[in-house]
């Protein structure tokens, strides 16, 4: 049976059709290597299986990346209590918590690739589902430093702003005579 | 390599400042108080109490201090002082008589008082008429002493001890007859050597408006039995006398008098036995006087005292009518008195002390002093023994000083004892120098100088300064570290005199320097300032960093004007400029490269005016400052007489002369403008806006161009608007059921609602009342006090009806932006620029509040600092002797009427109460007595949370350092030089051991 080559493809593949099967079979084998036959028998059973594990682990790593995904949303309500217990008053314990709500998912945003990166599958849908999470906490955290007046959403925050004028007229305070 | 940690370690200790701090405990000790006698001449002396000497200004002539004080004779310290009159006022008048141990005062409103000598304890007061110029003097019978007090036409006479009246009142009318329309009745002099007979004779005159005599009468009133026992006429001196003028001089025995006349020539004249009376001309006195001034009597029978202008000279009566020049070996004199126990003749040429024994100089020795070009004023003995004598001399300009003599053979030694100088009881205006080591003189060399200072070498070299000097003066090196280092320029207009005083180190409150002023000017003024800037940025920017002032003393047709360093007192140049007019305003503006960097514009009253150096470069400087803003430079005029402002655009004309054209005009028909207030023109505004406790912004009116012009209506009965009279039904009828009880409602006096007393806030540029708030039933006769800050106006009156003093504030504003009407992403529309004539642009919104203050008030100032960053504290002098320091909260015209919102209490705003109490502890005066001071100003120092502050213009002086936000920027208390030097060391020494033990563990590892 002549060979097929096509352009496309070659099967490399050792198969008892080939030429030279049988006595490549009987050889000795080299160190380290196992028994063509073994091989190959040993090959096909493993390759359905590994078929069945492939999609049990894509599944598992997808549930894996919905879990990352959703982790934010777990500590949210969390971290809502937290920052309302910190109270209104800036001290030690509303500067920990509030930093924390605006440094945690800002960071988790910016290291979303890295987080996801060791998963392959396809996590696009978890990484938005991430994201949007974390800008919710992340909104959170803004909330609660708007509310601290931390941040400049308020008139006072540009009093700066506000123009010193160009006097149009020259005078001169006179002195005491 | 191995020496480089121990040369970082030295060098680190190096740069270890020495003197780069301030401790909190020294904010606020270095203050310091200087009392003078209040009275800035001294004219009369009264030495018969043995260790002291009470001393006061009468007779003057004019309005007199009201001030009699008590120094020790042998260092001057004063021992007491008091203010006998009792009615507030500019035309204050007393005079006083002395025995053996009490002072008898009157008053021009008619309190007579006893006072103690030795400790200024108040004995007795009584009653009479109220007198423009009233008379006391004692007299005895019958070994009894009494006290005769002369006002208007009554004389009353009262036992000394008690202060009862011993007889029924006097009537003179009826001996002088009535006065005519426009005249008043008024008491000259006394003749004391009566006093025995139990007989007074005294001279009465009636004063025309223009104070001449018209008529002069003596008469002889007999104690205790109410009866005129004779009149005489004093006829025969005749001619346009001054009546405060008239003098006594006592020449063989009998009384004669010597009086100037408003035309400049003496009148001298009998008034006991021969009816004789001479006028004599000035220069038939002294060839070169054209005016006779001032005629005073001395302690020396037949010889009196005259003086022309700047010059006086000693003239002997010779009892016939002759006034000859009292000389001695051809020198003459201004002064002499006469020690008779030592038979010494102390007397003073123009340049010399000379003294005579039996009519023989003597050889002096010792102090050899003499008042440099000072007109004396009195020279009077105050112990006299057989060896030794000592003398108070003082001068027009208020120097005062004791002089010892002591014979020794034919020599006589001479001491100055003290010095003390009683002119600044009477400062009339202020400037604050700073004398730091900067010594640069604008903002530009200011900034090159910061930078020297920083540099490396700069440092180093102050490093190894401080540690060779250390232990040494570090404070004074602190001082000029962080600029507390200020010097004080004070003009008085009384004493004609300028001195510069120390305010920091060994020496504050001590006088650096003085410089005499022309006494016949009509005023002086220091100039030390410039025009507003361009921009409003942190304020008017009008003050300058300059040690450069420019004095001006305005003559007739002329102002002399001197360029004085005011931290040396160096003169740097002096000129005189003729005036076609008087001049009615003055424009300070700086920056000329001319004589003097300091320079004036002067407005005369024909619209004309002069640059003052009047040099070409000043004439380039005034050409800028008519270009630096669009529409051009103005000033105005404050016409008192006519109650307007007046506004004028300077312009330049033809031939490069100034000129001016009025462009607006403020009249207050019917009012009469009875003070003026401006703002502080170097003051620093750190923000243009207030921030709100809910976060919205209220934005200020920063006008450079505004003053408050206060008016209180001349007509005493205002007839009440119809509005007036409806707010004043509805009020009576709000009126509850009365108790039971209480009288009908007629009886009582219901408080007038119509105002009569005006806050006129002018826009001096336009000339129009941007704002008039009015108050109802104020006491014109006490005095109102103003302060401009900010956007703040604050002003005090003292209120008829509730006889209390009210403050009244005023908070000037452009509008409010909402909280959110300016975020990241919107901004309301805001104009760029201000101009005095948009009548749109340049009327504030106005808030107002009006508080009560425990005391009257005397002084309004506000804190400065160096970035207006610490808060503004608002500075009251008040007549109980305190200088306090009230936050601005605590008058703020936002403080709610019922209970504070959330907003507002997080702004720190609490309910409105009326009495803003007078805490002890914000008080900046301590337990010290600052009495009546009439101005407050305040200058900042390089920290910002420091300000200095300094009261003037009574009595007393007084200066401090104040913390407005308290020391934020100061070393704590428990700051511990020594335990940081240790700490420092240690961990230094610590870090080379462990580096040596690191270094040799680590070859010992490399060898295994």
């Amino acid at each position: 049976m002549p060979r097929k080559f096509g352009l496309k493809s070659i099967d490399l593949t050792l198969s008892s059709e080939h030429e030279g099967f049988h006595a490549l079979s009987k050889c000795a084998q080299s160190v380290g290597h196992s028994n063509i036959i073994d091989a190959e028998r040993k090959g096909g059973a493993a390759s359905a299986a590994i078929n069945q594990n492939s999609d049990a682990l894509v599944a598992k790593r997808k549930s894996k990346a919905m879990a990352i995904a959703t982790k934010p949303g777990n500590q949210l309500a969390m971290n809502a209590f937290m920052l309302w217990m910190s109270g209104k008053n800036l001290n030690i314990f509303s500067i920990n918590t509030t930093t924390s709500a605006v440094l945690t998912p800002m960071t988790n945003i910016f290291k979303v690739e890295s987080v996801f990166g060791n998963l392959d599958t396809d996590t696009q849908v978890p990484k938005l589902i991430f994201v949007a999470l974390n800008v919710v906490w992340l909104g959170i955290g803004l909330y609660k430093m708007s509310s601290l007046r931390l941040l400049p959403t308020t008139a006072a925050d540009f009093m700066e702003s506000v123009v010193w004028k160009e006097m149009s007229e020259t005078s001169s305070i006179p002195p005491m005579f | 390599m191995r020496f480089s940690f121990p040369l970082s370690a030295v060098a680190f200790l190096l740069m270890q400042p020495i003197a780069s701090a301030i401790h909190q405990e020294d904010a606020g000790v270095l203050d310091f108080l200087v009392s003078t006698s209040g009275h800035s001449v001294t004219q009369f002396v009264d030495a018969s109490l043995e260790g002291s000497i009470v001393t006061t200004d009468v007779p003057s002539g004019s309005p007199t201090s009201c001030f009699i004080a008590n120094r020790a004779v042998e260092d001057g310290s004063l021992m007491w002082r008091r203010n006998v009159c009792s009615a507030p006022g500019d035309e204050q008048n007393h005079d006083i008589a002395a025995t053996a141990d009490n002072i008898y005062t009157i008053d021009n409103d008619g309190s007579v008082r006893a006072w103690t000598k030795e400790t200024g304890h108040l004995i007795w007061d009584a009653r009479v008429q109220p007198s423009m110029s009233p008379k006391v003097w004692p007299v005895s019978k019958q070994g009894m002493q009494f006290v005769v007090a002369a006002s208007n036409e009554e004389v009353s006479i009262f036992h000394a001890e008690s202060g009862k009246l011993f007889d029924d009142r006097i009537n003179v009318a009826k001996v002088a007859g009535s006065a005519k329309a426009g005249e008043s009745l008024a008491w000259l002099v006394a003749l004391p050597d009566t006093m025995d007979s139990g007989k007074i004779q005294s001279i009465f005159s009636f004063v025309k408006e223009d104070g001449t005599s018209s008529k002069m009468i003596m008469v002889e009133l007999e104690v205790g039995n109410d009866t005129i026992v004779s009149q005489k006429s004093l006829g025969h001196a005749k001619g346009a006398i001054i009546a405060s003028s008239v003098k006594l001089q006592k020449v063989h025995d009998s009384w004669q008098a010597v009086a100037v006349t408003t035309d400049g020539n003496l009148v001298y004249f009998g008034v006991e036995g021969s009816n004789f009376a001479k006028t004599l001309s000035a220069s038939e006195l002294m060839p070169e006087w054209e005016v006779v001034s001032a005629v005073r009597s001395t302690e020396v029978p037949s010889i009196i005292s005259v003086q022309s202008g700047d010059q006086s000279a000693l003239f002997n009566v010779d009892g016939s009518g002759g006034l000859t020049p009292f000389e001695i070996e051809g020198a003459s004199f201004t002064a002499m008195a006469q020690c008779y126990e030592a038979q010494l003749d102390i007397g003073l040429t123009a340049d010399s002390l000379r003294v005579y024994r039996d009519g023989k100089p003597m050889t002096l020795e010792g102090d050899l002093f003499v008042p440099d070009g000072d007109v004396i004023e009195q020279l009077s003995i105050v112990s006299c023994s057989a060896d030794k004598a000592s003398a108070l001399l003082s001068t027009a300009s208020g120097t005062t000083t004791m002089l010892g003599f002591e014979l020794k053979g034919s020599s006589v030694d001479i001491k100055i004892g003290w010095s003390t100088e009683e002119g600044l009881g009477s400062i009339s205006s202020a400037v604050m120098l700073d004398a730091s080591h900067l010594g640069s003189d604008d903002l530009v060399e200011e900034e090159a100088a910061i930078m020297e200072k920083l540099s490396l070498p700069s440092r180093l070299s102050g490093q190894v300064s401080s540690i060779l000097s250390f232990g040494g003066n570090g404070n004074n090196r602190r001082d000029h570290n962080f600029g507390f280092v200020k010097v004080a320029a004070l003009l008085s207009q009384k004493a004609d005199r300028i001195w510069g005083l120390s305010t920091s180190g060994e020496d504050r409150g001590m006088v650096r320097w003085s410089l005499d002023l022309p006494k016949s000017a009509e005023w002086h003024t220091m100039v030390h300032g410039t025009t507003n800037s361009n921009s409003a940025i942190h304020g008017i920017n009008g003050g300058t960093h300059s040690r450069e002032i420019l004095v001006l003393s305005a003559l007739e047709g002329s102002v002399e004007w001197m360029c004085i360093d005011g931290t040396t007192g160096a003169v740097n140049a002096q000129d005189t400029v003729s005036i076609p007019s008087p001049v009615v305003q003055v424009i300070p503006m700086y920056g000329g490269a001319g004589g003097c960097r300091q320079a004036s514009l002067l407005l005369h009253d024909d619209k004309t005016l002069t640059p003052v150096p009047s040099d070409g470069a000043t004439m380039d400087l005034v050409g800028e400052q008519l270009q630096k803003s669009p529409n051009g430079l103005f000033t105005h005029f404050v016409d008192k007489k006519a109650s307007r402002v007046v506004s004028y655009q300077v312009i330049e004309g033809s031939n490069n002369a100034l000129g001016s054209i009025q462009v607006g005009q403020a009249t207050f028909a019917g009012e009469k403008i009875v003070k003026v207030g401006y703002p502080t023109r170097d003051e620093i505004v750190q923000s243009m806006s207030s921030v709100l406790g809910d976060d919205s912004l209220l934005l200020k009116y920063i006008n450079p161009h505004i003053a408050v012009v206060v008016t209180v209506s001349e007509a005493k009965e205002q007839t009440p608007t119809e509005i007036a009279t409806t707010i004043q039904k509805e009020e009576t009828k709000k009126k509850g059921r009365k108790p039971a009880g209480a009288g009908s409602a007629a009886e009582q006096t219901a408080p007038s609602i119509v105002p009569n007393m005006f806050i006129n806030v002018v826009d001096t540029v336009s000339g129009r009342v941007v704002h008039r708030a009015g108050h109802s039933n104020v006491d014109p006769s006490r005095k109102v006090t103003t302060l401009i800050s900010e956007n703040w106006i604050v002003y005090s009156f003292v209120n008829s009806v509730t006889r209390r003093t009210e403050l009244g504030v005023l908070t000037l504003h452009e509008g409010i932006i909402d909280k959110k009407g300016m975020t990241m992403f919107t901004s309301p529309q805001q104009t760029t620029s201000f101009s005095s004539f948009d009548a749109r642009e340049s009327k504030p919104v106005v808030l107002a509040k009006l508080y009560i203050y425990p005391s009257a008030i005397t002084a309004l100032g506000a804190t400065a600092t160096r970035g207006g960053i610490s808060n503004r504290k608002i500075l009251i002098a008040s007549t109980d002797g305190r200088v306090t320091a009230i936050d601005r909260s605590m008058i703020e015209t936002r403080r709610p009427m019922g209970e504070a919102k959330e907003t507002e209490k997080k702004e720190g705003l609490v309910p409105y109460r009326e009495l803003v109490p007078e805490v002890s502890l914000f008080a900046l005066s301590y337990n010290q007595t600052v009495e009546s001071p009439s101005s407050i100003i305040s200058t900042h120092t390089s920290l910002e949370s420091q300000s200095l502050v300094m009261a003037f213009g009574g009595p007393d002086l007084f200066f401090t350092r104040t913390s407005p936000s308290r020391g934020f920027d100061l070393l704590p208390d428990t700051f511990s030089r020594v335990l940081v030097f240790i700490v420092t060391t240690g961990l230094i020494v610590v870090l080379f051991v462990v580096k040596n033990i690191g270094s040799k563990k680590a070859l010992k590892q490399g060898w295994l």
